[in-house]
């Protein structure tokens, strides 16, 4: 999918009365948003699992035959399969046991992408649609908290895989590093846009606290939603 | 063989891969695709008896993937792979005929258990639907002429319970060929090399049916100066048809059951049971049901008997059979009667085709013979069908609810054209047709 290079966001503003009215409805959401994607979280866990289950038995019956090279190839199976049952564990974990609240602080946003993206992959292959991250070649610093952003991104890539009209079509998630800013762009075809504009107000309030800010732009190539962050150096 | 072959539809290649690898150490022949469509391509590529379908995959899901089998009427087996929040999804299948379900992370004992029992349920449908395949093409099965879609049935009940030694009970109008049924029964049994024996017990009275069936001994009555075998001890080791079973006097259907339940009987007049291995046939052109409430047939009997019943249809309810059957007895009675007789003329064959035949298959081949016997010219006339139709015709056109619009309008059309004895001119002004438009019917009828 090409990403527009100019185009003109809307910031999605909110008042402070609006901003406790969405933060209220903002907790119910994220609450559903949680149940739903461990659900599908925990679906997936099975995946790994069950290789793990048929691969250990092909590496039995290979030792039993005597054959090391293939038995060598079976354990490499496992242990890529622990690896991604590891990982969608502790997405889990995650999700159900926030980091305990605290101020802002400098943290690697490209790793909270990449942790999203495992999450959003999954969702994207349970409902059968694309989702991609790109990132950046080198980890990014940002400043601010990490949990309201994570559960921002969740929402929103969410919205945007679930919004995707046909199978073919792709969600992306980018993360681009200014000298100054970060911008994390979510990136669909248009179609997506009621959907994810049904998730911008939970995602604005969840963002609002820490003075993010959140922009939103449609244009003949789609519906984009833009979250940009004050670089950390360290 | 395609039984043992077996496609995996996963997109999750470890898993594919490893029970693709597990399954083939268990012989089968195992291929593998990464999602539903390229499922569905291989399936449309060659036969599988089995398809282990995961119930997420790209493209076509696992219930996407059996609706579109079972739609192109691919009856390969399916077990659904389904996580626990899917269960419903893959029961709803199996109502649907999917063959089992399997949960998520596998028992691979079960799944192990599972395979050969689905494939074996898969090479039992697919010998069944050959067999329905080659007994549909039949025109001729033993003595039997005819391929509609009634008489396929009846071959294929015919060819299933052949090997049993199960009573068989055929019911169907006079003339429908009971006897033929009953012959090829025996002849594809394991009975063929032993005798078959038929009796009418219609043709009898009480005392001589008993004698018929059972036999006697020498001076049993006045008048048997010798011994003689009955029914049941001449069809010993082969089978017995007892026509017309319905005809039997009460008192002989109660000696004709035991005889039937303990294989032995007595001889009239004698003392020594006599132990027999025969399968017993019966038919009777009755109506069952008025039978058993009028209890002309016993109760008992009819069940002993009825093992399996078979519904012999009346020619008038076999669709084609009856020009497939005119035109074998042409063959048949040309050859008999030293004659060449090449066809049948103007109004002849849609006569015979349109005729409701109360006599059946025996009317039908009396009609023909005699036609043969009588043709004056090189083709069989209307004149020289049996004069009794002619005379008696009415008319009138018997029409089942429920024929089509295209059929009724076939059958009206050669049954006019019949009635005005093959008179282009005078069918075509009746039906309100062109001579033109008539021909034009006529001949898209009975080419």
């Amino acid at each position: 999918m090409r990403v527009a290079q100019v185009w003109t966001f809307s910031r999605v503003a909110l008042s402070t009365s609006r901003i406790d009215l969405a933060a209220e409805q903002g907790l119910a959401e994220r609450f559903a948003l949680v149940r739903r994607i461990a659900d599908d979280l925990a679906h997936e866990l099975k995946n790994p699992l069950n290789a793990m289950v048929i691969n250990l038995e092909v590496l039995r019956s290979r030792v039993r035959a005597g054959d090391a090279g293939a038995a060598l190839e079976r354990i490499d199976v496992l242990e890529q399969e622990i690896r991604r049952l590891h990982d969608l564990l502790d997405q889990v974990l995650r999700l159900l046991r926030p980091e305990p609240a605290g101020g802002p602080a400098a943290f690697p946003v490209t790793v909270l992408a990449a942790e999203v993206g495992t999450i959003a992959a999954v969702l994207g292959k349970l409902a059968r649609r694309g989702f991609e991250l790109r990132l950046p070649g080198a980890e990014v610093l940002v400043l601010g908290r990490r949990e309201p952003l994570r559960f921002a991104l969740l929402a929103l890539c969410e919205a945007a895989i679930t919004g995707l009209p046909a199978e073919d079509d792709v969600a992306v998630l980018e993360v681009v590093a200014g000298s100054a800013e970060v911008q994390l762009t979510l990136a669909s075809p248009a179609a997506a846009a009621p959907r994810l504009q049904g998730a911008l107000p939970v995602a604005a309030s969840l963002l609002a606290e820490d003075g993010i800010a959140l922009g939103a732009a449609l244009d003949e190539t789609g519906y984009r939603v833009r979250i940009v962050l004050a670089r950390a150096t360290t | 063989m395609a039984f043992a072959r077996v496609l995996i539809a996963d997109d999750e290649k470890h898993i594919a891969d490893g029970l693709q690898m597990l399954l083939q150490e268990d012989g089968y022949e195992v291929d593998t695709a990464t999602d539903g469509s390229k499922a569905w391509d291989k399936l449309q590529q060659g036969e599988f008896g089995l398809v282990l379908a995961d119930l997420k995959m790209p493209k076509l899901d696992g219930l996407e993937l059996f609706a579109k089998m079972r739609e192109a009427g691919l009856d390969s087996e399916v077990i659904i792979i389904t996580g626990k929040g899917t269960v419903d999804s893959a029961v709803e299948a199996m109502r649907n005929g999917a063959y089992d379900y399997l949960t998520k992370p596998l028992e691979l004992e079960r799944l192990k258990a599972l395979i050969p029992k689905a494939l074996e349920k898969y090479q039992v449908k697919t010998a069944n639907r050959e067999l329905q395949k080659r007994l549909e093409s039949l025109s001729r099965y033993g003595e039997m002429i005819g391929q509609s879609e009634e008489m396929a049935q009846v071959y294929s009940i015919i060819e299933a319970v052949a090997p049993s030694n199960a009573s068989v009970l055929i019911a169907g109008e006079s003339g429908t060929g009971k006897e033929l049924v009953a012959r090829a029964i025996h002849q594809k049994s394991g009975r063929a090399r032993g005798p078959f024996v038929a009796l009418n017990c219609g043709a009898f009275p009480r005392e001589i049916l008993e004698n018929e069936l059972f036999g006697h001994e020498k001076g049993a009555f006045t008048g048997a100066i010798n011994e003689k075998p009955g029914a049941f001890e001449q069809a010993d080791g082969g089978t017995l048809l007892l026509d017309e079973v319905a005809e039997m006097e009460p008192d002989i259907q109660v000696k004709f059951l035991r005889a039937l339940e303990q294989r032995s009987f007595r001889r009239l007049g004698g003392k020594k049971e006599i132990q027999v291995d025969i399968r017993v046939v019966a038919a009777t052109n009755k109506n069952v049901e008025d039978a058993l409430r009028d209890g002309k047939l016993r109760d008992d009997l009819y069940h002993r008997l009825a093992v399996i019943p078979l519904f012999l249809p009346p020619l008038r309810d076999r669709g084609g059979d009856v020009r497939i059957l005119a035109e074998e007895f042409l063959r048949r009675f040309n050859k008999e009667q030293d004659k060449s007789v090449a066809g049948f003329g103007p109004g002849a064959l849609e006569y015979i085709e349109t005729y409701r035949w109360p006599g059946n298959v025996r009317e039908l081949k009396n009609s023909i013979e005699r036609a043969v016997i009588l043709a004056r010219t090189d083709q069989i006339d209307l004149p020289d069908l049996q004069p009794r139709h002619l005379q008696s015709d009415d008319g009138e056109l018997h029409i089942q609810v429920g024929t089509s619009l295209e059929e009724a309008e076939r059958l009206l059309v050669l049954r006019t054209f019949a009635f005005a004895r093959g008179d282009h001119k005078r069918a075509a002004t009746m039906l309100g047709l062109t001579l033109k438009d008539l021909k034009a019917k006529l001949q898209q009828y009975t080419k």
